[in-house]
């Protein structure tokens, strides 16, 4: 018994050193980027997952890009590399460090600087000057991955970053028939949101950039005006976390969470929970991106999607806001070690995929904008909370999302700071100085 | 020992491909992150020469040393925990009063074979606000206003983390004393016995010095396993709220990965290794030193 | 009388202490396994009831829409083709460092020592880059090279104290018999540290079967990916579908459970003859 049992284990180990001998030999794709300029295969990272396809509106524009590129280019295989997207930020850094990236990969606008340093990215001036659409690009379509006058990236996404969606029934009853305009009536409101036993904004925190991509970005730039965040991202040195301003805009966000205006649990949940809190009523509101849409479609049902209105946080004023975060944040880019053929299909690979011709499709297809403008989309034949969603980013003009411009150090020392501010840890001065410091060591 | 003899070239043959696979895989990257340790490096091909700056500041850095002291909290935590509840269940077991014993011992081990994401997961869910057990059961016994969103107390955050840590492994720790048990001569359990020893003054003064090499191994395993410890918490609060539960291997990882300072993650993971190894030398001389104390 | 049934008392505290511990120890398992046959609005109704109709739609969904048989012969082959190495050269080393006192001896005990201290998690950039460098990233064997070498220590660690209690007459009398020293260790000694060496393969086979970071790390196509990576890709990371994130849970769990439960007994016994003597 014992021997047929370590036969047939001998067996089964053979057979599987077997099989996978036989796999070398179809799969040896590997990311080698750069080792023959022929264009037969292109090696493309990304963190657009087939599953979430359906509630993605920028995955699923790129992945039938990449689709439609393949039947026009049957002679070049493209190999994907697909991760979640906390996963892809983690392996993209090895393979930077290594030097041994993918042909064209995801690029977040923060990477760029560091990636052109260090000469992994290739520049795109050249072709993009060639590219007949290239008039049809956002003004501010590259201000991320621009660097010393060269453009590194061809934006895929237009991340709009800060957006109250609120349900406007819990606020009728409430006593407000709109958003408000003042962080008066905001804290006023919440006043009885709380005594209804309902959070005013759900808050999911726990993996840390929602706090500051999605309120910090906005209620900082109500306070310190965009030349501050500029400076800040330029590191000139004329700009402080220190300064009374971001202080105080810190210090804003610090009422918010004193409070109670989030739910409690606001650090130990995920950005998803905390629009499943706002879907189930837990919530008058939320601010979040304009990924939310597609969320809260999957989650809530018709009733409360049809209440649902679009909105901004208040100015410090009581004016009309006129702006929020947004901008176009994550690029596709190129390796730089590519050259001749090869390099010419990336980047004609890269335009195809996220270019004007993607823009159209997220346009039509989901009525959403993204790095290209596309003229006369009709949006009648979308749900109304795109409609009112398009409109406002019509209506006003966008600011820099923090996380998307700002050094990933920074951004990471200060994502840690909010939560503790969140928890009421720490003060908003303490947590200027932490950022402030980490903004010196650049 | 003549009969056994070995050519010291078989010998060699022998050590041979094992320490080769073993030291390309774990000795290079360990050099490699010393070297990088030197250089202010944000991965790619601009390296700086900078010193023993990154070294020095590491030791400087404040979170590095909240972590340090969250891992030193662990390894304290875990030993009393961990061990000692295993040494307690692994005594009553042995016990003969104790009934379904081949059932405890499958089931206690079990967690130990699930993964870090799992364990993750579940306990999140336990500790969850508005649908975790904790708050359900204090809401049952009357204790419903003391419910909170449990992960973000941050001074009891550390606590609530070694919970399923102490939990995954009681059975491990278990399992090897238990071990080490059986092979003491049930006739000086039986002699204590009729010398009326109760149950705890039998453990303590009979069992335990029996066991102390055993327990030692495990001191030792336990020590390293919590100041290298990483998924389980990754995965339960990713080092938050702030950094409250933050721990080395935690830290050294996402300096190199999200902020990108792939030198200073270099050598902060060296500096992980030498502490590490200070530690468990240390808690081995002593532990040597005390035991041999008590045979004289 | 009296006394009968304060016995009977003092010892039913362990019993029902052990009794809810092993219950604890389950109960994820079990719960995990449930609810992921449940539907989401019921789950959140109430996480811990039973489901009322259980439904195997995430399964199927699973099974069909991923490469999960893929990525299980691939953790399949990692595992197994792993363990073959880390017993066959964590028990020569063990062996030899247990048996004889050569000069550097010590030294090499506490090389392989110093390999459960190391913070892997802290090395991924410089472990990638050397495996980059060598070509050695993204091929079918590319997993078992590090879980082979971080499972070394463990082996040599346990097999050196293991095989100290062998007595030596049994290897004295083989070489009398002319049997070679070589055929002693690998027929004879081998099978008698049977129950250590089921013990290293247990844990072992757990850490291998659960690893995700270098899984994620060092492997790039789709066709190389293990259960634990791959499953990432179907449950997603924006997910708050609870029985859906469950059901990728439970798959990559449940061979493991099913070899753990039907060779419990044989573990268990491994674990307890194997571990370190006293």
């Amino acid at each position: 018994m014992k021997k047929r049992m370590i036969s047939v284990g001998l067996t089964l180990m053979l057979a599987m050193g077997l099989t996978a001998c036989g796999n070398t030999s179809g799969s040896v794709s590997g990311g080698g980027a750069a080792e023959s300029d022929k264009a037969t295969e292109l090696v493309v990272s990304h963190y657009y997952l087939e599953e979430e396809r359906g509630s993605n509106a920028s995955g699923d524009t790129f992945l039938t890009m990449l689709e439609k590129y393949e039947e026009e280019h049957t002679d070049i295989t493209i190999t994907q590399q697909t991760m979640s997207q906390a996963d892809f930020t983690t392996k993209i850094q090895a393979q930077a460090a290594a030097n041994e990236l993918p042909d064209v990969f995801m690029v977040k606008g923060s990477w760029i600087k560091n990636f052109v340093d260090n000469g992994v990215l290739a520049a795109m001036d050249d072709y993009l000057e060639k590219y007949e659409y290239k008039d049809t690009f956002r003004d501010d379509a590259f201000d991320a991955c621009e660097v010393n006058g060269q453009i590194y990236g061809i934006p895929n996404q237009l991340s709009l970053t800060s957006v109250v969606f609120y349900n406007a029934e819990l606020w009728k009853e409430a006593g407000y028939d709109e958003f408000p305009t003042t962080w008066e009536e905001l804290f006023a409101a919440n006043e009885t949101f709380k005594e209804k036993g309902i959070a005013t904004f759900s808050l999911g925190n726990k993996d840390k950039w929602p706090a500051e991509s999605c309120i910090i970005s906005t209620i900082g730039d109500r306070y310190t005006g965009t030349d501050w965040t500029n400076s800040i991202i330029a590191n000139d040195g004329s700009a402080k976390f220190t300064d009374p301003k971001f202080v105080d805009a810190l210090d804003m966000f610090k009422k918010m969470s004193d409070s109670g205006m989030f739910n409690a649990d606001c650090n130990t949940i995920t950005d998803t929970q905390a629009a499943e809190y706002y879907a189930q009523g837990q919530a008058a509101a939320t601010i979040s991106g304009h990924w939310e849409i597609a969320t809260l479609q999957s989650l809530a049902d018709d009733e409360l999607l049809g209440s649902t209105r679009v909105a901004l946080l208040p100015n410090n004023d009581g004016s009309e806001p006129d702006s929020f975060s947004g901008g176009c944040g994550w690029y596709f880019g190129v390796n730089a070690n590519l050259t001749g053929e090869k390099l010419d299909a990336a980047m004609e690979f890269v335009l195809a995929t996220s270019g004007y011709d993607a823009s159209v499709y997220t346009a039509e297809t989901y009525g959403l904008p993204s790095g290209n403008i596309v003229e006369n989309v009709d949006l009648s034949g979308f749900p109304q909370l795109t409609q009112d969603f398009v409109a406002l980013v019509n209506r006003v003009s966008l600011t820099p999302t923090y996380d998307l411009q700002m050094d990933g150090a920074v951004i990471e020392v200060m994502n840690t700071g909010l939560q503790d501010i969140l928890n009421g840890t720490k003060d908003a001065g303490s947590v200027a100085e932490e950022i402030q410091t980490e903004q010196d060591q650049l | 020992m003549g009969s056994i003899r070995m050519k010291k070239s078989t010998m060699l043959l022998c050590l041979l491909p094992g320490v080769v696979w073993y030291s390309l895989i774990l000795l290079v990257p360990v050099i490699l992150a010393g070297y990088y340790g030197f250089f202010d490096w944000s991965g790619g091909v601009n390296k700086i020469f900078v010193g023993i700056e990154n070294y020095i500041h590491v030791l400087k850095d404040s979170v590095f040393i909240l972590s340090l002291k969250n891992n030193l909290f662990l390894v304290v935590v875990c030993l009393v925990g961990q061990i000692g509840l295993a040494f307690v269940f692994a005594f009553m077991l042995n016990s003969r009063h104790i009934r379904w014993k081949g059932l405890h011992r499958t089931m206690s081990y079990f967690p130990a074979v699930l993964s870090a994401v799992v364990v993750g997961f579940v306990w999140s869910f336990i500790y969850d606000y508005n649908y975790g057990l904790l708050n359900a059961f204090l809401e049952l016994i009357g204790q419903g206003d003391k419910a909170q969103a449990w992960l973000s107390n941050n001074k009891i955050a550390m606590v609530l983390v070694a919970v399923p840590l102490v939990w995954q492994y009681i059975g491990y720790y278990m399992i090897i004393i238990m071990s080490a048990m059986s092979s003491v001569d049930p006739q000086i359990f039986e002699m204590s016995e009729i010398d009326g020893a109760s149950g705890w003054k039998k453990a303590v003064y009979i069992t335990l010095p029996l066991i102390k090499n055993t327990l030692i191994v495990c001191v030792t395993l336990c020590i390293a396993g919590n100041m290298k410890i990483f998924d389980l918490i990754y995965s339960l609060t990713g080092g938050g709220p702030g950094n409250t539960t933050s721990v080395m291997a935690m830290y050294a990882y996402k300096s190199s990965f999200l902020s990108y300072k792939m030198g200073y993650g270099s050598a902060m993971s060296i500096v992980i290794l030498i502490i590490s190894l200070m530690i468990v030398g240390g808690s081995q001389a002593f532990m040597r030193y005390f035991t041999k104390e008590d045979e004289r | 009388m009296k006394r009968k049934k304060k016995f009977h008392i003092a010892y039913a505290v362990p019993n029902m202490v052990l009794l809810l511990f092993s219950f604890t120890c389950v109960f994820p398992a079990i719960w995990l396994i449930y609810s992921s046959l449940k539907e989401k609005t019921e789950f959140y109704k109430s996480p811990v009831a039973l489901p009322e109709n259980p439904s195997i739609k995430y399964y199927l969904s699973v099974l069909s829409e991923s490469d999960f048989l893929k990525w299980l012969l691939n953790s399949m082959r990692t595992s197994i083709l792993s363990l073959f190495f880390i017993l066959l050269i964590g028990f020569t080393i063990g062996y030899i460092l247990s048996r004889y006192r050569f000069r550097g001896r010590n030294f090499v005990y506490a090389y392989f020592l110093i390999g459960m201290l190391i913070p892997v998690h802290a090395l991924m950039v410089p472990m990638y880059i050397m495996f980059t460098r060598l070509g050695l990233n993204d091929q079918w064997f590319t997993l078992i090279l590090p879980y082979t070498a971080l499972s070394l220590p463990t082996a040599v660690f346990l097999v050196e104290s293991y095989v100290k209690s062998i007595p030596m007459e049994i290897e004295e009398a083989a070489a009398l018999d002319g049997c070679s020293r070589l055929r002693t260790i690998y027929m004879i000694v081998m099978p008698m540290c049977r129950p250590i060496l089921i013990t290293i393969g247990i844990i072992q086979f757990f850490y291998i079967w659960n690893e995700f970071t270098f899984s994620l790390i060092l492997i790039d196509s789709k066709e190389l990916m293990t259960i634990p990576v791959g499953l990432t890709l179907f449950k997603g990371q924006f997910s708050t579908d609870y029985p859906k994130m469950m059901t990728a849970m439970v798959l990559a769990i449940l061979p493991t459970m099913i070899i753990y439960f039907i060779f419990s007994k044989q573990i268990i016994k491994g674990m307890v003859a194997g571990a370190v003597k006293g």
